[in-house]
């Protein structure tokens, strides 16, 4: 898969932020944790084009990426509500991602080399976030969940973040195979990001409005 | 890449599939799960909701045409003794006044449980009966634009509108210092749109305390029941608007 192919479904990201933003006055407070993440996403893509094309390795702004997504998502978590009951597992979680970054990348790895770990460790602890924000909807949501925006942003992570975690997982334990092998298999990541930014975009479409957002059955 | 790459491709490949799957059927059953669920819940909070109505209706109806003619009846029978005792005379006028609240109360209770005219009259013809009755026992005045609309003859949409404009003129009286409130009831293509606007102090919905949700909450349950979104728009200082829009209902809920 060519660069410039891979940086166009990068790019898909664009999608959900130019919805965001055509949507920007009638979305709720409690989503701009998840649009910043989108924008993140799409300069992240961006900065790696951009470092690809100059030869250039893209490990340190994906490093960094990887924190900051990490942290965002979890806080997006938080403004969904989901620690409520559990305060404690929330500083938990952002505390536990910004010791497994740092250590991973300045005490046993270097910043210039992509954090599989730390990869597969937030991947993992989004995708069972994710789940759990899903039982929760099941009992809480009193209207269809394919017009959830919260539901189809964690189906959205479920599916980046599982094959997430089993493509790291791959890359830690097959560093054996061929180039070309190593890039067919990531090959599949970028597919299944372009369809996930597409899910994101169909979401955005779905966040309630801003006074909608105040009664919705968790928020209270 | 060679032939050994080309074979564990293709079993990543297929293990990427085969997650999908997983995960597809995963989300699958969990939508059809969410929407068995709703119908229950939905089901169980119909029947919930039409017996607390007809009960209350059915009480109100007692006190309406059972007790507070009877209490009328004492009534004339206390003003009718000709008593001579200046002291009598003060007992038999305090019990009449008493008797005089006690119906008073009675057409209160039977009101807010269920007002006749909801019953007999329609939504409209209740809607103004709560105004004028606010208007008159109250500083808050009431202005109700309605169209009669024969979706209004749905007496189960009925009954659940004009609860909600009742928790709303409760919520009114209560918190918004209001003097006015405006309630405007009309058809937007193929939905019913009911809309208040009072002219009170507003509230801050991240200032609302657990308790402080349950008149809101019986509001989102009646709205959701009905199939309808409900907003509501307050600013400290600036009045509150609900707005509630419901599809019209093709059958009797």
């Amino acid at each position: 898969m060519s660069t410039n192919l891979i940086f166009i479904l990068g790019l898909s990201i664009f999608i959900p932020v130019l919805v965001a933003l055509f949507r920007w006055k009638k979305i709720g407070k409690a989503y701009y944790p998840f649009l910043l993440l989108l924008v993140i996403w799409l300069v992240n893509e961006i900065i790696s084009y951009l470092l690809i094309k100059q030869k250039q390795s893209n490990a340190i702004n994906c490093n960094i990426g990887y924190l900051v997504e990490s942290l965002l998502i979890t806080y997006q978590f938080n403004r969904w509500q989901l620690f409520n009951k559990n305060g404690n597992l929330y500083y938990f979680l952002m505390v536990s991602f910004v010791g497994a970054w740092l250590a991973e990348t300045f005490l046993f790895e270097s910043i210039r080399h992509f954090a599989s770990h730390f990869i597969i460790f937030h991947s993992f602890a989004i995708t069972l976030l994710s789940i759990n924000m899903l039982n929760r909807l099941i009992a809480s949501e009193k209207k269809g969940l394919l017009r959830n925006a919260i539901f189809l942003i964690c189906v959205g992570f479920i599916l980046f973040f599982t094959y997430s975690v089993v493509v790291e997982t791959f890359y830690l334990f097959g560093l054996s195979a061929s180039k070309s092998f190593q890039k067919a298999v990531t090959a599949i990541l970028y597919a299944i990001n372009f369809m996930t930014n597409l899910l994101y975009a169909y979401a955005v479409i779905w966040i309630p409005k801003k006074s909608r957002l105040m009664f919705t059955s968790s928020s209270w | 890449m060679d032939t050994k790459e080309i074979k564990a491709y293709v079993y990543i490949i297929l293990l990427v599939i085969l997650i999908g799957a997983i995960i597809m059927y995963f989300l699958i059953s969990m939508i059809r799960q969410q929407r068995v669920t709703l119908e229950l819940k939905k089901q169980n909070m119909r029947a919930e909701l039409n017996s607390i109505e007809k009960e209350r209706t059915r009480i109100a109806v007692d006190l309406h045409d059972g007790l507070a003619p009877i209490v009328s009846a004492i009534k004339l029978k206390v003003s009718s003794f000709d008593l001579a005792d200046e002291v009598d005379k003060y007992q038999q006028q305090m019990t009449y006044e008493h008797l005089d609240d006690l119906a008073q109360r009675l057409r209160e209770i039977s009101f807010n449980l269920m007002p006749v005219a909801l019953q007999r009259k329609g939504l409209i013809a209740a809607l103004d009966e709560l105004a004028s009755y606010n208007s008159t026992k109250r500083s808050l005045r009431i202005q109700v634009d309605a169209t009669p609309d024969e979706i209004l003859e749905n007496r189960h949409v009925a009954i659940h509108l004009y609860r909600i404009v009742q928790e709303i003129v409760h919520n009114t009286v209560k918190h918004a210092e209001a003097t006015v409130l405006q309630i405007a009831l009309y058809r937007n293509g193929a939905n019913l749109v009911l809309e208040t606007k009072d002219d009170g102090r507003g509230f801050d919905f991240e200032k609302l305390k657990d308790g402080d949700g349950y008149g809101l909450r019986s509001l989102l349950s009646r709205a959701d029941f009905l199939g309808g979104e409900l907003s509501i728009q307050s600013k400290e200082g600036l009045g509150t608007i609900y707005s509630l829009e419901i599809p019209t209902p093709s059958s009797p809920l």
